[in-house]
């Protein structure tokens, strides 16, 4: 039997057990309101999605800062 | 010095001439580093003295990874206690939680930044994030990238769910740029979700003690997992990385309060009573500390290390690296046991210095931790040097400068903790 990927494990159980934690306990946790929950979940979600483009345009401003002719 | 007084907003408002004079001091370091940036950029890792270990004894890593580590470690150890104090709802510590909160995300956004930085071309970024999904099966350092996104996301959730709920629960009174916080993290906020936010910040938190303790100490293991690394390898990696993470996390918000105290005279948000849990709290971690160093060191310095291993021990404890070793161990050992033997009631000025001292004691071994091994080598014939570069020296320090001046501007927009409505009484 092959064990899977170190990494596999390693994402699923240890680097988003507190995501599991947070989001689980936001949803069933009391008091139950689905909609204030949802707006933590929304702008958390909105929060990711901008760390990671920030990072990407981080990237490319050092390619053009590379690429300058001077 | 202000007369003793009650947290109000007012440090939001009004720029003194105290703090221009500060930002301006800040925004010359920034500059000066980012010259160094682009020139590093233009000119490549050539411009550092980081080399291949063996025949061009070198070090492959230097200041940018080892100043990481103590960024990295602090974004630990604030997290953790910003997770702590909101998932346990210590009110009397709210202030506390906001500036670890703050702490927590610029010293995750300077780890990644210098993590970028010692790339050397670092537009690489774009192919770390493009091969993230086959490199995360495999590879610690996808992991710590992952990690460090998910502490930047989660620091910024808390700041955005707990500044929410403070403002429902404050007056409207606020000046403009704060007002314009409040609008981006008040969209679809009525007074009938108090009570869920408050659940929901207290589950955050716990979701922060969690990361922090779980994927907290992946910069830590991911060296302790290369095998071919004498000094590197070895299983409590992660838990020394931690420990230096709780210790500086402490130090950096200890610091942080003192300074705030000193400087707006804040009795009620920052009372002696807080001041000397801060206290305490460091003093705790700064013992841990030094057990986990000890146990860490005695194995590469006993007769009976792998030769590789004992190379680096000796040069740590009583070789060329031993004066940086002992500082090290000095600046936090002092503070540590003078905080313990006086219960903590040091006041604020001799606390400020002591947390001052930890930090830069650990800095001083976040950099050896890195170092050392790098400088020994596999390979008996050979042994490394590493001189820093003023470049080097430039862009770390600059790291910290900036993150100190992301800090002060934060606390000019957003406010550190809450003043309630004002009562409609019956008068």
């Amino acid at each position: 039997m092959s064990l899977p990927p170190i990494g596999m494990v390693v994402l699923l159980v240890i680097l988003l057990m507190p995501v599991y934690v947070t989001l689980a306990a936001w949803l069933f946790a009391e008091p139950r309101d689905f909609r204030t929950a949802g707006i933590g979940i929304v702008y958390m979600a909105a929060i990711a999605v901008a760390m990671i483009a920030s990072t990407a345009a981080l990237g490319v401003g050092f390619w053009l800062i590379g690429s300058l002719p001077f | 010095m202000a007369a003793r007084t009650d947290y109000s907003l007012d440090h939001l408002r009004g720029i003194s001439k105290r703090y221009l004079v500060v930002v301006a001091a800040l925004v010359v370091g920034a500059l000066l580093t980012l010259e160094a940036i682009i020139h590093q950029v233009q000119q490549g890792l050539a411009t550092t003295d980081l080399a291949q270990q063996g025949t061009q004894a070198g070090a492959t890593w230097g200041l940018y990874i080892g100043t990481f580590e103590w960024f990295a470690g602090m974004a630990v150890g604030t997290l953790a206690i910003t997770g702590y104090i909101r998932f346990n709802e210590l009110d009397a510590y709210e202030m506390v939680a906001r500036i670890a909160n703050i702490w927590a995300f610029i010293c995750g956004i300077s780890a990644a930044w210098l993590i970028v930085i010692d790339l050397g071309t670092p537009h690489r970024v774009l192919i770390v994030l493009s091969r993230w999904h086959e490199t995360v099966m495999h590879s610690p350092l996808a992991w710590d990238v992952t990690f460090v996104t998910t502490l930047l996301v989660f620091t910024v959730t808390m700041v955005v769910l707990s500044l929410r709920l403070d403002f429902l629960q404050m007056d409207d009174d606020l000046p403009v740029h704060t007002y314009a916080v409040k609008r981006v993290v008040s969209l679809g906020a009525t007074d009938a979700e108090i009570p869920k936010l408050e659940s929901m910040r207290k589950w955050l938190g716990l979701g922060l003690i969690v990361l922090a303790f779980t994927a907290g100490m992946i910069p830590g293991l991911l060296m302790g997992v290369v095998g071919g690394q004498p000094g590197y390898f070895g299983s409590e990696r992660g838990m020394v990385f931690l420990a230096g993470g709780l210790v500086t996390g402490a130090a950096l918000v200890t610091l942080t309060a003192g300074l705030l105290r000193l400087r707006y005279s804040w009795r009620d948000k920052l009372s002696n009573s807080v001041m000397r849990g801060l206290g305490q709290a460091l003093t705790l971690f700064g013992f841990v500390w030094l057990v986990v160093l000890f146990n860490d060191v005695v194995t590469v310095v006993t007769d009976m290390a792998p030769f590789f291993e004992q190379r680096i021990g000796d040069a740590m404890i009583a070789g060329e690296l031993a004066p940086f070793f002992w500082l090290s161990v000095l600046l936090v050992a002092a503070p540590t046991i003078v905080l313990a033997a006086a219960k903590y009631r040091l006041g604020v000025r001799l606390q400020s210095l002591a947390a001052a001292s930890v930090l830069l004691g650990v800095w001083v071994k976040s950099n050896l931790t890195v170092v050392e091994p790098l400088l020994f080598p596999n390979l008996p014939g050979f042994t490394g040097s590493y001189s820093p570069t003023l470049v080097e020296w430039v862009i770390t320090l600059g790291a910290i400068v900036i993150a100190a001046l992301l800090f002060v501007l934060a606390i000019k927009i957003v406010p550190l903790a809450r003043v309630y409505k004002t009562e409609v009484s019956a008068e």
